[in-house]
């Protein structure tokens, strides 16, 4: 990633965002997502999917599903992805063609207008 | 009916019912005619002649660069902030910019969302004709209006 895809990852995320590959797919460990407000759990580890995977053009996979501010938990897949099993809402539609940061922030603002 | 444009002159809101106004005339708005008139631009400054007549669509702001005495030039300009926008360095000298401007200063489509970043990592969206007081250091990022559920 660049450095100012790392920059503004780690403004958003921590410390600790680091690029792996798996599997041909670029994933990326996102260690502290803070999910929109009202959503449980309020923050998770993530990892995003910066690759075509699964029939979505990117993925963005938490620790747990999210229970929305509406009580709601949407529907998830697991995957096991870097030794973890993880967990994506479907959201289509987000290439992983955008810089990383502008993607991933796109996936949380899914869960913000669902809920 | 007329209608009036606020502009602000070093800080300070100054009102006309002409939007179409002289570097002279702005300079007599602000009291005085010393100095050179400075225009604040999102990323830029630049000089304003006292013959150049400039549109205004009010919220412009302008600042001045004046001679004092031992030939000495005395800046009355405003500290040059950096704020950062999804990771990029961008630099205005103006401490208040809306949504839209900052997008337009970091060179992002209008349609995208913008957030400011807090010090709790916490994002909170930032409409386009909402003022923001920026701050030396600040982060931004955006985001394109892009996804949907399925």
């Amino acid at each position: 990633m660049s450095p100012e895809e790392e920059r503004a990852l780690t403004a958003l995320f921590g410390d600790g965002v680091r690029e792996h590959s798996e599997g041909g797919l670029r994933l990326i460990t996102l260690p502290a997502v803070p999910l929109p407000v009202g959503c449980t759990p309020a923050t998770a580890f993530g990892i995003y999917v910066a690759t075509p995977y699964a029939g979505y053009q990117s993925r963005l996979y938490l620790e747990a599903p999210v229970r929305l501010a509406s009580g709601v938990i949407p529907p998830t897949s697991p995957a096991l992805l870097l030794g973890r099993t993880m967990h994506a809402a479907s959201i289509q539609a987000i290439p992983a063609t955008l810089p990383l940061s502008e993607a991933i922030l796109a996936h949380i603002r899914r869960y913000q207008l669902a809920a | 009916m007329t209608n009036t444009i606020t502009i602000e002159i070093d800080g300070q809101p100054h009102q006309s019912a002409d939007a179409s106004l002289s570097g002279r005339r702005i300079k007599e708005l602000r009291g005085h005619l010393d100095g050179r008139l400075l225009k604040l631009e999102a990323d830029d400054e630049r000089f304003v002649a006292d013959e150049e007549v400039l549109d205004l669509r009010g919220g412009e702001q302008f600042t001045f660069e004046c001679e004092v005495e031992e030939h000495r030039h005395h800046r009355h300009r405003r500290k040059r902030i950096v704020i950062e926008v999804d990771g990029k360095p961008y630099e205005t000298r103006r401490h208040e910019l809306t949504g839209a401007e900052i997008k337009a200063l970091a060179h992002k489509p209008p349609g995208n969302v913008l957030y400011r970043i807090t010090a709790e990592r916490q994002r909170v969206e930032i409409g386009d004709t909402q003022p923001v007081h920026l701050h030396d250091g600040e982060k931004f990022v955006t985001t394109p209006p892009v996804g949907h559920a399925s």
